[in-house]
C-alpha cells in the first residue's frame, strides 16, 4: 500500500509544503469513494477460479481443482495455463474475494455490534473466518503454499489488506505510528487464529472463536501497557529535559 | 581483439538520436561487409526491382531498419545457415539454461489429455527443430499417459523443419501420427483452420517475426475459446548489475563463439540485436492484451532475472 504510507507521510510535511505545486507532492486522500475499486481478475478469470474453488473441498488446492475450474466455466482444460502462478492463484483469489465481501457487511455489523471498535474488529474477523470453513480441511494445503519463498511477499501482502480493510471498515482515522502497529497486531491475531482454526474440531468452531476473543483480548491488554509505558516515557523525557535545561541556565 | 566494440553496448545506446551515426558504422563493421545476409547488393537489386516498394514500411533487422518486405528473406537466411550447429550452438552460448527454461515452459503448460477430457491439438509455431514439441509430446505421454495429443510444428524455414523431421526419427514418434511439420508463414497460418487449437506455443521465435502484431491475431484466429496463447522468448533483464554483465556477454562473447563453434559470425550478431530490440515484458503483455487476448496478473513470468520471460494469454 505505498500510496497510504505515502499519504501519511505528506500529511506529516509541515504545512506549507502541501500547498507545492507538484501534484506529486499535494496531500491525497487515502481512499477514494468516486471510483470504482480496480478489479484484479477479469469476468471470465473469476468465473473459472470461483467454480474452481468450489471443487476444493473435495480436491484441495492442488493443479486438478483449477483444470476442473476451467471445465466447469465452461473452458477448455489448456486453459489453466493462462495462471502465472498455478494454484497460488486459486489461494490468492479466495483472500481477495473474501476480503472484498467485508465491505457488504457494514452496515449490518455497524447496527448489530454498536460503536465499539473491539467488538466491530472481533465480529469482522469471526465474518472473516466463515469464509475459510467450507475448504478449512484443506487450508493447510493453501498455507504451506503461501509460505513457499517465492510466494511469501505475495501472501504478506494480502494479509497486510486484509488487516488494512478491517481498520478501515471500523473507521480508524489513525495518522501516527499507530497506523502500523494496529495492523500489524491485528495481521497477528488473525493468522494466529486461522492457523488454530484449521486444527479445530469443536462443533461450528467454537474454540476458535473462543481462541480469537483471548488473542484479541491479549492484544488489547498488550496495546494499553503499551500505550501506558509511552506516555510514561514521554513524561520522564520531557521531565528530564526540563531539568537539565533549568539547572544549565542557572549556571 | 582490435574488432570487438569498445565501450559497453547497451540497447539505450542505439535508441538515442546522437549515436546514429554510431550506430550506421557499426552495423557496416558487423552486418554487411562479407555479410551473407545484408549485403548492399541484395539490397540495391531489390530497390530496382521493386521499384516503388522501397517507400514502403521498415521494420528492423536486428539494429538495422530494412523494408518489411526484406526483413523475412533475411531472417530465413540467418536461420538456414544455423540450422545445422543450432541446438550446439544453444547449449554452448545458455551454458545448457535453454533446456531448463523449455522444460520449465512445458511443465508449466502442463499438456496433456485428462481423464474426462479430449486429446489436445497443439501448435507449436517457429519450432523447426522440435525442442518444444518433443518436450511437450513426452509430457503428455509420460506424465498424462496420453498417447492421442497431437503437435503441429510450423515454421517458416524448411531447413529448419528438416532438421526437426530428422530428429523425429529417432524419437517414439517416428510414425509421424502424432506430430506433424509444416511451411507456414506465422502471421498468417494458412493451413490451420480458424477455432481449431487448444495451445499455441512459440519459444525463441516471436522476436523474429516480421509484424508481431500481426501473428498475434493470428495466434487469437486459430485458438478455440479457452485456447491458451504461450511464449517463450528473451526479455529484458531486471537486476541492474546482472544486466551489465549480460549485455557485456551478449555482445561481446556471442558473436565472437558463433564465429568460432559454428563459423557464422554474422548470424550470432543478428542474434543478440533481435534480442536487444524485442519489447520489455511489460510491453510484450500490453500486444498480447491488445490481440484480444486476456492475461491474468502482470501476463508474465520472469526466468533468470528477465533473461527470458514467459507470457500467457487465453482466447476468451
Amino acid at each position: 500500500m505505498p500510496a497510504t504510507e505515502f499519504s501519511v507521510l505528506v500529511r506529516r510535511l509541515p504545512a506549507h509544503l502541501s500547498k507545492v505545486p507538484f501534484r506529486c507532492l499535494r496531500r491525497r486522500s487515502y481512499h477514494s469513494y468516486d471510483h470504482l475499486p480496480y478489479n484484479l481478475y477479469t469476468p471470465s478469470q473469476e468465473k473459472i477460479l470461483s467454480s474452481a474453488l468450489k471443487r476444493v473441498p473435495e480436491y484441495g488446492f492442488v493443479k486438478q481443482t483449477l483444470v476442473q475450474g476451467c471445465r466447469d466455466a465452461g473452458y477448455l482444460d489448456t486453459t489453466h495455463a493462462v495462471f502465472q502462478d498455478g494454484v497460488f492463484d486459486l489461494v490468492k483469489f479466495h483472500l481477495y474475494a473474501e476480503r472484498n465481501k467485508l465491505a457488504a457487511l457494514k452496515p449490518q455489523i455497524d447496527e448489530e455490534e454498536g460503536k465499539s471498535i473491539g467488538k466491530r474488529i472481533r465480529r469482522y474477523c469471526m465474518e472473516r473466518l466463515k469464509a475459510n470453513e467450507p475448504i478449512i480441511s484443506k487450508w493447510t494445503e493453501a498455507i504451506a503454499i503461501m509460505g513457499l519463498p517465492q510466494n511469501i511477499p505475495q501472501s504478506l501482502e494480502e494479509l497486510a489488506k486484509l488487516s488494512d480493510e478491517i481498520w478501515f471498515l471500523v473507521d480508524d482515522k489513525t495518522s501516527d505510528f499507530d497506523w502500523y502497529t494496529k495492523r500489524a497486531s491485528l495481521a497477528a491475531v488473525y493468522s494466529s487464529t486461522e492457523l488454530y482454526m484449521t486444527q479445530d474440531n469443536s462443533p461450528r468452531f467454537e474454540k476458535t472463536y473462543e481462541f480469537l476473543d483471548r488473542r484479541l483480548a491479549v492484544v488489547q491488554s498488550a496495546g494499553y501497557s503499551i500505550t501506558n509505558i509511552a506516555s510514561w516515557a514521554t513524561f520522564t523525557c520531557f521531565a528530564s529535559i526540563n531539568l537539565l535545561q533549568s539547572q544549565l541556565s542557572r549556571g | 581483439m582490435a574488432f570487438l566494440p569498445r565501450r559497453p553496448l547497451r540497447p539505450s545506446h542505439f535508441l538515442c538520436i546522437r549515436q546514429v551515426v554510431h550506430r550506421q558504422n557499426f552495423n557496416v563493421r558487423y552486418l554487411s561487409v562479407s555479410a551473407p545476409l545484408t549485403n548492399s547488393n541484395s539490397e540495391t537489386k531489390s530497390e530496382k526491382e521493386q521499384g516503388t516498394q522501397v517507400t514502403s514500411k521498415t521494420t528492423h533487422f536486428g539494429f538495422k531498419d530494412v523494408p518489411e518486405y526484406e526483413k523475412e528473406e533475411l531472417v530465413r537466411e540467418v536461420f538456414s545457415s544455423v540450422a545445422k550447429s543450432y541446438d550446439v550452438m544453444n547449449d554452448v552460448m545458455s551454458f545448457g539454461i535453454h533446456r531448463l527454461w523449455k522444460d520449465h515452459f512445458v511443465a508449466k503448460l502442463d499438456p496433456g489429455r485428462r481423464p474426462g477430457g479430449e486429446p489436445l491439438s497443439i501448435l507449436d509455431v517457429a519450432g523447426g527443430t522440435g525442442d518444444i514439441a518433443f518436450r511437450m509430446l513426452d509430457w503428455a505421454s509420460d506424465i498424462h499417459n496420453d498417447h492421442q495429443s497431437k503437435v503441429l510444428v510450423v515454421d517458416i524455414n524448411e531447413d529448419m523443419l528438416k532438421e526437426g523431421h530428422k530428429r523425429s526419427l529417432t524419437t517414439r514418434y517416428a510414425d509421424g501420427s502424432r506430430i506433424e511439420f509444416k511451411v507456414q508463414n506465422a502471421e498468417f497460418l494458412d493451413a490451420v483452420p480458424d477455432n481449431s487449437q487448444d495451445l499455441y506455443t512459440v519459444a525463441f521465435g516471436i522476436r523474429n517475426f516480421t509484424n508481431i502484431p500481426a501473428a498475434l491475431r493470428a495466434a487469437h484466429r486459430i485458438l478455440r475459446p479457452g485456447g491458451v496463447f504461450a511464449c517463450l522468448e528473451f526479455s529484458k533483464v531486471n537486476v541492474g548489475i546482472f544486466d551489465m554483465i549480460y549485455q557485456q556477454y551478449s555482445f561481446n562473447i556471442i558473436p565472437l563463439m558463433g564465429q568460432l563453434v559454428a563459423a557464422d559470425r554474422d548470424s550470432y550478431q543478428y542474434l543478440v540485436e533481435s534480442i536487444a530490440r524485442f519489447p520489455s515484458q511489460k510491453e510484450f503483455a500490453g500486444m498480447i492484451k491488445d490481440a484480444g487476448f486476456e492475461i491474468s496478473g502482470d501476463g508474465y513470468e520472469d526466468l533468470t532475472f528477465g533473461v527470458a520471460a514467459i507470457h500467457t494469454g487465453v482466447k476468451v
